[in-house]
């Protein structure tokens, strides 16, 4: 975070350096017309001996107009295109960072959260950012700029007693913003209690409506925005206190610089243009009180952003070594010696003693009981997570001096998650990148046995799915992701229990174009169904993070073990039936 | 605009009278506003002027008090009136929210397949703020500004017409001024919301695939296509600050020329025009305070164009008063046997797509069902219509001979025991989400979780029972769920029981819980069964085969295995595989 502040600062100091005194010279300007109109009313009582002296002055006023052109548009314009400069460099940084984050950092961030770094804690630093510019730099050039005219061009004494409530009236004002700031974080806490409830109802509603519950629902709901509205009013209550005591102190401040003033005036030190000029000061302070207990507001609500901003920019990312400099695929040989391995920060061992041994050219089945370790291996071998060295080593080289781009670009796993782009079903099964043809795109979901059904829909290939798009079934799904395996050109293709949602017989299809596309490569079938796995040249059985069985399917079956158990619960019932059947 | 004028009304109907006596206050705070000039005025002509202090009638002193007397009641005034309007404000919000989201609990599943819960979330929660700022930011101010500027502009009539009217010149070039600018920046706003919408989508939508994009390797497409958009929102919203730079450079100038034509006519003694110096002082006064209320006109037209376009989001919702379910209507059921009955049913989710055509079949009370087909064919169609999620087009539906449009609908559903392939958790303790706010003992909480063969798994989590899920349950598998929607059912015991299998792999312990649980449910009562597992389809008594949403064939598993069509070719397809 700092880095990007520096890198913008860098980039920009001598714009900011330009802003600040653009602002000072407006403000300078802004000094001129109550003065100018001073003048004038102290003209306008002898017409006739001033007629020229007043069209002068009238002329003066209009030259301030000139001078704002010169000095403001470049100012607001200049900061503007600044803060909006900041705020996309931000945005593009935490995108990069994001991308290369370790994915064991983002175990325990909630994608809200992620998603507020890019919005709401975003927003509230470029916010802080914008108020420097635009409010913080003009009041101090108002205290200074405006204060020195009021004391140099008419009394020191008026100054002082007109600005004191005004004072007096600010320093209530931040005592009571304190307690502003105590009731909004109730408030804002009952906001997220809200729309944490709000996201849960409208995502449960087929549960709530099959068991009758919207009524409770709804009272729940009523309490919760109950909650929030009590708390909403009495912050506004309270901050509205705070604009009444700054405008008392206005309204008080202008009427003690009347009082005063006029006596000034008929003791004859100051004339009424004086007086009116001095009115026209003390409006310019206005804003500036106004502002100034909101900098305190602003700059806490961006320091909890930025903090946060801060924590997410520290996470560690993926280092992308060359050490080999190799383009493109790694062979396919996987070597695995002993294996250990647990989450980050968790006590629990996710993988035990793993060791194994897959050629290119072979096909590697497994199968496992639920958190058996099947997907961790998975992650590991992708270096999804910090691999310990000499442990895993691809193509003869240990992974973790494979470059990491080369690694992930040589092996093809497909997840069981569908998640598809909002994009076209081209897009999402080249996956944004160029340099294949429309052949090859076509025969790869020809392979995936979704061609047919692409070719149905009415935008073919270039049917939009996703979010803004068409909801395509869940084996819809899977296929379009299965296609990617066939269009890349990886020496190592995974898929990860992608057949769950399909039919046998587009299965069996599937599983015979894997094999044919697998012929040279190294596939590795991870599945809970024997059927999926029985014809790979090497089959491993996973059991709490262990290699309980390991073989081919003919010998596993004839071995007493999970793996036989597996089997007989999967063909028991068929085979009492078919006996049936047959006798 | 007109309908726009009535939806406002509408949403503001139930504060009327606040309204109106915060209208009628800001009115005199807008008084004391304008009579302090005046006051000044005459300080100036009656005595500053003259050199006295006293002129018979009251003292320099005098006034200033009842000028800071004029501050002290308007001031508290505004306190009241802006407190006022912030209640008023909140009440509207409090009253929406409460509005939309029981509407959306109250509208049926066609309505949320239309309306997904990310556009609900968004009415509910933002829009509804918009609306909140459409009452205190604009309304409020906006009413006390245009009262403002009309008393001001009546006030320089009254104390010189002649000058006025020279003066009100400026106000056709200001009108055009004003409203090129406020065009320039709706497009403006337009454009940069459009962009923002697309960037924000697009982050959310990394974010959730970070996993892939590392897969994939497609870290620096994403990045690239990151950077076009954030540099698309900047060039969009740029010209927005070069509009805000020239607006009150634009303003002071009309203000200066105004100020001008004052005083050059003052001088020039134009028309006979001969005031005093303090008349002219007020007279410019006025004219500068009419243009900070006008700045903030200008300033306030996001705000506006929010809150308008929030209230028609929120109107197209509510006015989709056909998907509300009525829950009041129907008859109330005594004694259900579980005999369903489906004659010649059509059903289509929109138009004439049909999904159903021509289904007819019958479950007797007890009896057990298996929903087979491939994706599409219709299956869970059937369940959703037994539970009237959705209401058929022709035929009828029948439960123990009522057609089930006559029954009443949470009667219905409570008789209805459905469990989802991916059950739905609330980030509540487990209790609850077994209880879901229905009157259930301990007792027989833990009765149900032991006949659902829950108990293990819920005993061995650190807080058992009271453990809090997760949101959507994520801290749990999908085995994990069904066991709890399992245990769900038993505690409630419905008449009759849906399930639709999940085609996640499940690991085999789990599955055999789930089985034994089936078993169980599918002997006491009606069972209907989307089912994609062997095992599950030889027991039941009936299968139903379809295809495109017809039934291509029914029977038992022998009898289908027997006839050789479809389904026996499914089976040994699986046979096959097994090898």
């Amino acid at each position: 975070m700092n880095k990007v502040l520096k890198q913008w600062l860098k980039k920009s100091y001598i714009k900011i350096i330009l802003i600040l005194v653009l602002v000072f010279l407006n403000i300078y300007i802004l000094t001129y017309p109550p003065k100018i109109i001073g003048n004038i009313i102290d003209l306008l009582y002898d017409i006739p001996n001033n007629g020229n002296e007043i069209y002068k002055n009238i002329f003066y006023l209009m030259l301030t107009v000139v001078g704002l052109f010169l000095f403001r548009l470049p100012w607001r314009t200049m900061a503007q295109n600044q803060i909006l400069e900041f705020e996309k460099m931000l945005k593009d940084n935490l995108f990069t960072h994001y991308m290369k984050i370790k994915m064991s950092n983002l175990q325990n961030i909630k994608n809200g959260e992620i998603m507020a770094f890019f919005t709401k804690d975003s927003n509230e630093v470029r916010r802080f950012i914008g108020f420097m510019f635009n409010k913080t730099a003009r009041i101090v050039a108002i205290f200074i700029i405006a204060t020195y005219s009021m004391i140099k061009s008419i009394n020191i004494k008026l100054t002082l007693i007109s600005l004191l409530p005004i004072f007096i009236a600010t320093l209530f004002v931040f005592i009571i913003k304190e307690k502003v700031e105590k009731l909004s974080s109730i408030a804002r806490n009952n906001f997220s209690k809200l729309s944490e409830f709000v996201q849960e109802s409208t995502n449960g509603i087929r549960t709530i409506k099959a068991y009758s519950g919207e009524d409770d629902q709804i009272q729940e709901f009523e309490i919760k925005s109950k909650k929030l509205r009590d708390s909403d009013i009495k912050v506004s209550v309270l901050s509205n206190l705070i604009s009444t005591l700054t405008n008392l102190g206005f309204g008080i401040g202008m009427g003690l610089s009347i009082l005063y003033g006029s006596n000034l005036v008929i003791n004859n030190e100051i004339t009424i243009g004086d007086l009116v000029a001095f009115n026209g000061y003390i409006t310019m302070f206005v804003d500036p009180i106004i502002w100034l207990p909101q900098i305190i507001t602003k700059f806490k609500l961006a320091k909890i952003s930025y903090k946060k901003l801060q924590n997410f920019f520290s996470l560690e990312v993926e280092e992308i070594k060359y050490i080999e400099e190799r383009k493109g695929n790694v062979l396919g040989d996987i070597v695995i010696k002993d294996l250990t391995y647990n989450y980050p920060a968790n006590i629990e061992v996710a993988l035990k003693n793993i060791s194994l041994e897959v050629k290119q050219g072979e096909t590697l089945g497994i199968i496992g009981t639920i958190a058996s370790g099947k997907t961790t291996l998975m992650n590991l071998l992708l270096r999804l997570y910090t691999v310990p060295r000499g442990k895993i080593s691809i193509g003869g080289i240990d992974i973790n001096d494979i470059k990491l781009e080369d690694l992930r670009e040589s092996i093809c796993y497909i997840t069981q998650e569908h998640f598809l782009f909002s994009s076209t079903i081209e897009e999402n099964v080249k996956l944004f990148r160029d340099g294949y043809t429309a052949d090859e795109i076509i025969d790869s979901t020809k392979n995936a046995m979704i061609y047919e059904e692409i070719s149905r829909m009415e935008d073919g290939i270039n049917t939009v799915v996703g979010e803004r798009g068409v909801d395509l079934s869940g084996g819809q799904k899977q296929r379009v992701v299965i296609s990617r395996a066939f269009l890349q050109k990886s020496n190592i293709v995974i898929f990860d229990d992608t057949f769950s949602a399909l039919d046998n017989k587009t299965e069996e299809s599937l599983l015979k174009n894997i094999r044919s596309l697998t012929k040279d490569k190294t596939c590795i079938i991870i599945s809970n169904r024997i059927s999926d796995i029985k014809s790979a040249d090497k089959i491993i059985v996973l059991d709490d993070g262990e290699i309980v069985q390991k073989g081919k399917h003919d010998d596993l079956i004839n071995e007493n073990g999970l793996y036989k158990k597996f089997y007989l619960q999967q063909s028991s019932k068929i085979d009492s039936e078919v006996g049936d059947l047959i006798g | 605009m007109g309908k726009m004028l009535k939806r406002i009304f509408f949403i503001a109907k139930n504060h009327l009278k606040l309204i109106i006596i915060t209208s009628l206050l800001a009115i005199v705070i807008n008084v004391g506003e304008i009579s302090r000039p005046y006051i000044i005025e005459i300080i100036i002509d009656e005595f500053l002027s003259k050199g006295i202090v006293d002129n018979g009638k009251i003292t320099i002193m005098g006034l200033g008090i009842i000028y800071i007397g004029i501050v002290l009641v308007q001031y508290f005034l505004d306190f009241i009136v802006s407190s006022l309007t912030n209640i008023i404000g909140d009440n509207i919000v409090y009253e929406i929210r409460n509005k939309i989201f029981n509407f959306s609990q109250k509208a049926n599943i066609s309505f949320h397949d239309k309306n997904n819960s990310g556009k609900l979330y968004v009415r509910i929660i933002n829009d509804a703020e918009d609306v909140y700022a459409l009452f205190t930011d604009v309304l409020s101010t906006f009413l006390k500004d245009i009262v403002f500027i009309i008393a001001i502009i009546g006030m320089m009539i009254y104390l010189n017409i002649k000058l006025s009217l020279m003066t009100f010149v400026i106000i056709p070039f200001l009108y055009l001024t004003i409203r090129f600018f406020m065009k320039i920046l709706n497009k403006i706003y337009a454009e940069s919301k459009n962009i923002r919408t697309m960037l924000n989508s697009f982050l959310a939508e990394s974010i959730y695939g970070i996993k892939l994009i590392k897969i994939f390797n497609i870290q620096k497409e994403k990045e690239l296509e990151c950077r076009d958009y954030t540099n698309k929102f900047k060039k969009a919203k740029f010209p927005a600050s070069l509009i805000y730079g020239l607006i009150p450079i634009a303003m002071s100038f009309f203000e200066n020329i105004a100020i001008s034509i004052v005083f050059v006519v003052c001088t020039k003694h134009l028309f006979n025009i001969n005031l005093e110096v303090g008349i002219i002082y007020v007279f410019v006064t006025y004219i500068k305070s009419v243009f900070t209320p006008i700045e903030r006109l200008i300033d306030n037209i996001d705000v506006l164009e929010d809150a308008m376009s929030s209230i028609n989001k929120i109107y197209e919702i509510l006015e989709q008063s056909d998907c509300i379910e009525d829950f009041e209507a129907g008859e109330k059921l005594t004694d259900v046997k579980g005999k369903i009955e489906f004659k010649n049913v059509w059903f289509a989710y929109e138009g004439e797509n049909w999904v159903l055509k021509d289904i007819s079949f019958t479950i007797e009370p007890g009896e057990t069902i298996a929903l087979v087909g491939k994706t599409g064919s219709g299956k869970t169609t059937i369940t959703n219509l037994i539970n009237r999620f959705y209401d058929i087009q022709k035929g009828e539906i029948l439960l123990d001979g009522i057609n089930i449009k006559n029954i009443n609908k949470k009667e219905l559903r409570t008789r209805i025991g459905t469990i989802l392939q991916d059950p739905f958790l609330f980030a509540k303790s487990i209790k609850d989400n077994i209880k879901l706010n229905r009157e259930i003992d301990d007792e027989k909480i833990n009765k149900a979780i032991e006949e659902a063969s829950a108990k293990d798994f819920i005993e061995s989590l650190p807080n058992g029972l009271d453990e809090i899920s997760k949101e959507r349950g994520d801290s749990f598998s999908v085995g994990q769920k069904q066991l709890l929607a399992f245990s769900r059912i038993f505690a409630t015991d419905p008449n009759i029981f849906i399930l639709d299998e999940a085609t996640a792999n499940i690991d085999t312990y789990t599955e055999s819980l789930i089985q034994k649980s089936i078993d169980k449910l599918s002997k006491q009562k009606t069972a209907i069964i989307i089912a994609h597992r062997l095992s599950t389809i030889v027991n039941v008594d009936k299968i139903l085969v379809l295809e495109y949403g017809k039934i291509v064939e029914q029977g038992n598993h022998k009898e289908l295995v027997n006839s050789g069509g479809y389904y026996s070719k499914l089976y040994n397809a699986y046979y096959e595989s097994l090898g």
